[in-house]
């Protein structure tokens, strides 16, 4: 074996990991050394590719960018030495990320640090496209939550602050394929007990849906007209939190964060809304902190957070009956579910920034 | 515990039976007419390496690609059973990791690192040239095709090898990290992450071995002691007056330890997993140069440390009182133990392009040759035009001539003592012999 310099041994840095496994088949696992709990990893469905989205916060490969780590569908690491990257500019973040067919659909945000008022806005790629989003308004604070790729269009959705400081607006942006805007639409919460942003969208047939809990705020998938407002968990006091959701064949089920409690449930036209409290709750010890969900198989769903200084995995059936909870090294910081495969990323352990990839099918 | 007068003692007694360099006699052996890959990280044995599994008894081996006959030159996998029996499927499964763009990724680029087996699963870890610096490593379990992998990223230096230790519980996986680090994972057997332990500053650990419930890494002199179900710390304790060890092994008990002096001497300790010396025994071996070095210490099922060469293989007493040097072939590249048996795989010759795995047994009086070494076959002429002919002592029930990737080109009638070459066009084969001692292949060249 080769041999280095010797140079002086700076320290130790370890971490048991005590898990309770996920109920899946493991297939692929890849370690980094940096990421520091902001990964984000999606599956191509056309190439059974994935692409792993790491904030490179040792400087080692594209300094504080966003790497773009490929792999292929066995877990193959196939990334160049110096990885491509996301960068939009300094005191930019990752939000979300969708390959589909080899064309990277990227929701950024982005802070203008050398505006005289330090502008946020948020940058939607499309493949080589990019639209800019900000407030009808500039010089104000624009946050990007979330992003849905359809077959036709994206939804993008978040908050922009319209005319004075804390008077924030859910947002949401319907585009084509290209990033042409087809709609962009402004809600104001003034008079329900939801804040002001979209942390959550989902389309159900032709409906738009939005999280601002404890509201699902519905807009047409057409035109972006707005058509109501729903109260899913019913729940007093009302259930307020960035609450994720995703839609099953006529359900949207969705997770939010409330103290220490990890609510859960599903909403349709025509059940109405069910979970929430009764039963459809995890309690922690401490803040759940990150929140994810991905629609599985057969109806069921799965949702990932971090609590207790762990990753937490819960698979959820169709009528938001708790299955398993697993737990799974030091975070869950995302989730993606493509052709039968779950993806989970987060932090392999709390004492440094070694960021986790797997993937893996669900056991029957 | 014995202790070092003790054991010294014992040592200076033993009668000095091993004597002189002997050549290794095969129980059975195999040949394939290729795998003498290039350097690769100045490791030229890199891609060939031989493991046991001590649950089913197969014996694997892995044998570079060197005729590309996949593109990327990876690396064959082979099973045999421990009679020798080739239980290897058709075809053999290749083992390799991609390169981002392979027209930029020179063949040698790519190989096996380690290789492990047990209770039916084959970890194999490896490295991958980048195509700036750096390696790219990854860690495999095949299980009757691809079971899982841990991707390990880019090690800056591209000095790493990933090293594999497997017991009952899963894998231990020990490799320089992307940020000048260097890792320790622990692995269940469906490759679910227990535990993982990080070594910040850029010392290079060199070597571990699992002993009682115990990791026991090295570097710069320095053993670190790690709970193997925990990862937890254990402390620390010094060896060989801070030289950098070569290689470490146990009995299951005990550790052993080696390093090369600088003087043409590899220097052999015994210890306690407490540290403490039993014996230590320093063995001449000639010109300090590669072929010389110890790459590895291995203790067989008698608790006989074997310090590894390129040229030889030393077995000393199990209280380090005597050695005797084994030779086989031009090269050695990797050694490992069923409970009777060696198996040691390398390179026949140096002027040819032959990869062998011989069986031989663990008991010395019949390992050690009483007559000269004979080849197992002669073939003559090589490179031949039209005829070869065949000249071996035991008795051949069927020869085949397979192209090199395995397809039967002809069968050869009785007495099996010459190949009609005149129907073949100019080219490398495969002659394959089924024989007492098993199946054997051996290169066939033609040339006209």
């Amino acid at each position: 074996m080769s041999r280095l310099s010797i140079l002086v041994l700076v320290g130790l840095i370890s971490h048991a990991l005590k898990a309770q496994t996920p109920p899946i088949d493991l297939e692929w696992t890849a370690l980094r050394w940096f990421g520091n709990g902001t990964g984000v990893i999606t599956h191509d469905p056309v190439t059974n590719e994935h692409l792993w989205a790491l904030q490179d916060d040792i400087n080692t490969l594209n300094a504080n960018d966003e790497v773009k780590l490929p792999f292929l569908p066995d877990g193959s690491d196939v990334a160049p030495a110096y990885p491509d990257r996301f960068n939009v500019g300094s005191l930019d973040h990752l939000v979300d990320l969708t390959v589909i067919d080899s064309v990277p659909y990227a929701l950024m945000a982005h802070q203008n640090i050398g505006g005289v008022v330090q502008d946020q806005y948020w940058h939607l790629f499309a493949g080589a496209a990019e639209l800019i989003i900000q407030s009808p308004e500039e010089d104000l604070l624009d946050v990007g939550l979330d992003m849905q790729v359809e077959a036709d269009a994206i939804y993008v959705c978040g908050s922009s602050m319209v005319g004075t400081a804390n008077n924030d607006r859910g947002r949401s942006i319907k585009t084509d394929l290209q990033g042409n805007v087809l709609w962009d639409v402004l809600w104001d919460p003034v008079g329900t007990d939801a804040l002001g942003r979209f942390s959550s969208v989902v389309v159900l047939g032709d409906t738009v849906v939005m999280a601002a809990f404890p509201l699902l705020v519905l807009f047409d998938r057409n035109t972006g007209t707005f058509i109501d407002t729903e109260d899913p968990a019913a729940l007093t006091p009302p259930l307020q939190g960035d609450a994720r959701l995703v839609a099953g064949s006529d359900r949207i089920h969705w997770a939010c964060i409330q103290g220490n409690t990890l609510h859960f449930g599903y909403w349709s036209f025509t059940e109405g809304g069910t979970g929430g409290g009764g039963g459809f709750f995890q309690t922690y010890a401490t803040p759940p902190a990150g929140l994810d969900v991905v629609l599985g198989e057969n109806g069921e769903w799965w949702i990932g957070t971090t609590a207790e200084g762990q990753g937490r995995l819960l698979r959820v059936g169709t009528d938001a009956d708790l299955l398993s909870t697993s737990t799974l090294y030091a975070s869950i910081t995302d989730l993606d579910f493509v052709n039968g495969k779950l993806s989970i990323t987060g932090k392999l352990d709390a004492t440094n920034p070694t960021s986790y990839v797997l993937v893996g099918t669900p056991q029957p | 515990m014995r202790t070092a007068i003790t054991s010294a003692l014992v040592a200076s007694l033993l009668p000095s039976f091993l004597q002189g360099q002997t050549p290794l006699v095969p129980v059975w052996s195999h040949t394939w007419p290729y795998g003498q890959e290039g350097s690769f990280n100045s490791m030229p044995w890199r891609d060939n390496h031989v493991a046991v599994d001590p649950i089913t008894g197969l014996v694997h081996v892995t044998v570079d690609d060197e005729f590309e006959v996949a593109s990327t030159r990876w690396d064959y996998l082979f099973t045999f059973a421990p009679d020798g029996i080739d239980l290897t499927p058709a075809p053999p499964p290749l083992l390799g990791s991609p390169a981002p763009n392979p027209m930029a990724f020179p063949a040698n680029q790519e190989g096996t690192a380690s290789l492990m087996a047990r209770d039916g699963k084959v970890f194999h870890a490896r490295e991958r040239r980048n195509d700036t610096y750096g390696n790219v490593g990854s860690v495999h379990c095949h299980e009757n095709g691809p079971r899982w992998q841990l991707s390990l990223g880019r090690d800056l230096f591209g000095s790493s090898d990933a090293r594999l230790l497997v017991d009952e519980h899963g894998t231990i996986i020990f490799r320089r990290t992307q940020d000048l680090n260097f890792g320790f994972f622990a692995l269940d057997p469906n490759g679910w992450i227990q535990w993982s332990r990080n070594f910040t500053g850029m010392l290079e650990f060199d070597c571990a071995v699992i002993v009682s419930n115990e990791v026991q890494a090295v570097r710069e002199g320095t053993v670190h002691r790690l709970d193997r179900t925990t990862g937890e710390p254990l402390g620390t304790y010094p060896v060989l007056a801070n030289q950098p060890i070569t290689e470490i092994s146990s009995n299951g008990t005990d550790l052993f330890f080696c390093y090369a002096g600088g003087n043409g001497s590899i220097t052999v300790e015994e210890r306690t997993i407490s540290g403490d010396l039993v014996w230590t025994r320093t063995v001449s071996t000639g010109p300090p140069d590669d072929g010389n070095l110890p790459f590895d210490l291995e203790v067989d099922p008698a608790g006989r440390p074997w310090v590894i060469t390129q040229l030889g293989i030393y077995v000393l007493g199990s209280d380090g009182g005597a050695e005797e040097r084994f030779v086989y072939g031009a090269r050695i590249n990797d050694v490992a133990f069923s409970e009777d048996r060696a198996y040691i795989t390398g390179m026949l010759d140096n002027a040819g392009n032959t990869t062998y795995l011989i069986a031989v047994d663990m008991d010395l009086t019949t390992m050690v040759a009483e007559q000269a070494y004979e080849p197992a076959l002669v073939l003559y002429p090589q490179p031949a035009s039209t005829t070869v002919y065949l000249q071996r002592a035991g008795r051949v029930h069927s020869a085949r001539v397979l192209s090199i990737s395995g397809q039967v080109i002809s069968t050869l009638g009785a007495p099996f003592d010459r190949v009609n070459l005149e129907h073949l066009p100019v080219g490398t084969y495969v002659l394959e012999l089924t024989t007492d001692q098993g199946r054997s292949t051996h290169p066939l060249v033609v040339a006209r």
